[in-house]
């Protein structure tokens, strides 16, 4: 894993080879999926070397390394070898530019103090590892005493957390499926939807969500789990899933106006 | 004053109350979040517990400022008594038909995150007093 995927283009030759061999398969194909799969597997270890690049800058590793594996899908998924360059040359870019719009996106709102920031990434990290440990959330009182520090100064970090940016005004949401297979479907909760009055306006709104956002949404409310439990599941952290139920949430209520 | 008080909570066995008031206006969401989840971490509840107190009370809040005239005011009283936080919120209402409107997505996103929760009318006050429980998703 500590390979460098700058000089080692030579590494993934074959897999400029092998999307071509995709490519010449027709629409539809089953063996195009399989290929797309056995790719971007193979290209796991590219996504995880830019997620370490990025690392300590105030995000957790694993939301990182989450948003830099959909960046290999969309590379994966938008690669054209027609144009003349070689995957990895096309991919790592790509990769990188999804990493820097999660930065973007997951900024801080408001100047927050350079030692807060760093508080609350290593209260991040404690989080996911005593959710682990506890099989819930942690407390306060449980992340002071593992980072051996005040009760008072985890209030503040967790506090100042409130400061970070949860809704980027400026970005309008993609559409796209992010390719992810997180196998929830709207399907597997009709029965719960059918509850909702406004539905029929609620599903398409939670169709055009992406997968990730879409999930989130629908495990939390629908499914019953919590927060530490979705982080899990979706393989981000517990402070990413309230980001994005928070964003998600705003996001559904000015969409439906009246109806939400 | 200060002296006086905690004595009389402390001789009536009543956990203390926060009351917070502020423009019924979407700008001072940060403000009831950020004391919303100040509070429940104060009192110890896990981090979900806390991520859910913060929407829930994000959505209440957002319900009643969108029923309020201009220049209201919202009140807000948070009473923690572990394994449950209390919060009551009220502001003037001019329809307040649309605030518990049972069936809507977002009551329903408000039942899924609190452990009871009711909606009341008075003098055309609306008031929504909800319950958070730790952990309340396990249920």
């Amino acid at each position: 894993m500590t390979r460098n995927a700058g000089r080692s283009s030579d590494e993934y030759a074959d897999v400029t080879e092998t999307l071509r061999t995709l490519l010449a398969l027709p629409e539809g194909d089953p063996g195009r999926i399989r290929i797309r799969d056995q790719v971007v597997e193979r290209c796991l270890p590219l996504a995880e070397h830019i997620a370490r690049r990025f690392d300590g800058r105030g995000e957790a590793f694993e939301d990182l390394l989450q948003v830099a594996r959909l960046g290999l899908v969309n590379a994966v998924d938008r690669f054209d070898p027609e144009r003349g360059s070689d995957f990895v040359s096309f991919a790592v870019p790509t990769i990188m530019g999804e990493v820097r719009r999660h930065f973007r996106d997951a900024g801080w709102a408001v100047r927050v103090p350079r030692r807060m920031k760093e508080l609350h990434l290593s209260l991040s990290k404690a989080t996911s590892e005593l959710s682990q440990q506890l099989g819930r959330a942690p407390t306060a009182s449980e992340l002071a005493e593992v980072l051996g520090i005040d009760q008072e100064e985890v209030l503040q970090g967790l506090v100042a957390g409130n400061a970070y940016q949860t809704v980027s005004v400026d970005r309008s949401s993609p559409s796209g499926d992010d390719g992810l297979t997180l196998a929830d479907t709207l399907g597997e909760y009709d029965a719960a939807l059918d509850e909702v009055e406004n539905h029929e306006a609620l599903r398409p709104l939670l169709e055009a969500l992406p997968a990730r956002e879409r999930t989130v949404v629908l495990l939390r409310f629908f499914g019953n789990m919590t927060q530490t439990q979705i982080a899990e599941r979706v393989g981000v952290s517990q402070m990413h899933v309230s980001r994005l139920l928070t964003k998600t949430l705003a996001q559904l209520r000015e969409q439906l106006g009246e109806n939400f | 004053m200060a002296k006086s008080a905690s004595i009389e909570s402390a001789r009536d066995h009543t956990p203390p109350v926060v009351e917070l008031r502020v423009q019924a206006h979407p700008d001072q969401l940060a403000v009831l979040r950020a004391v919303a989840a100040a509070i429940a971490l104060q009192h110890d509840f896990d981090l979900d517990t806390v991520a859910d107190v913060k929407l829930a009370v994000d959505e209440a809040a957002t319900r009643l400022i969108m029923a309020s005239p201009d220049d209201a005011m919202l009140e807000c009283a948070f009473r923690a008594a572990h394994p449950l936080l209390h919060i009551s919120l009220s502001a003037p209402a001019e329809d307040a038909s649309s605030i518990g409107s049972p069936r809507s997505f977002g009551w329903y996103v408000l039942n899924s995150l609190t452990e009871s929760i009711s909606v009341t009318t008075e003098d055309s006050v609306a008031r929504i007093d909800m319950s958070i429980a730790e952990s309340s998703a396990d249920r």
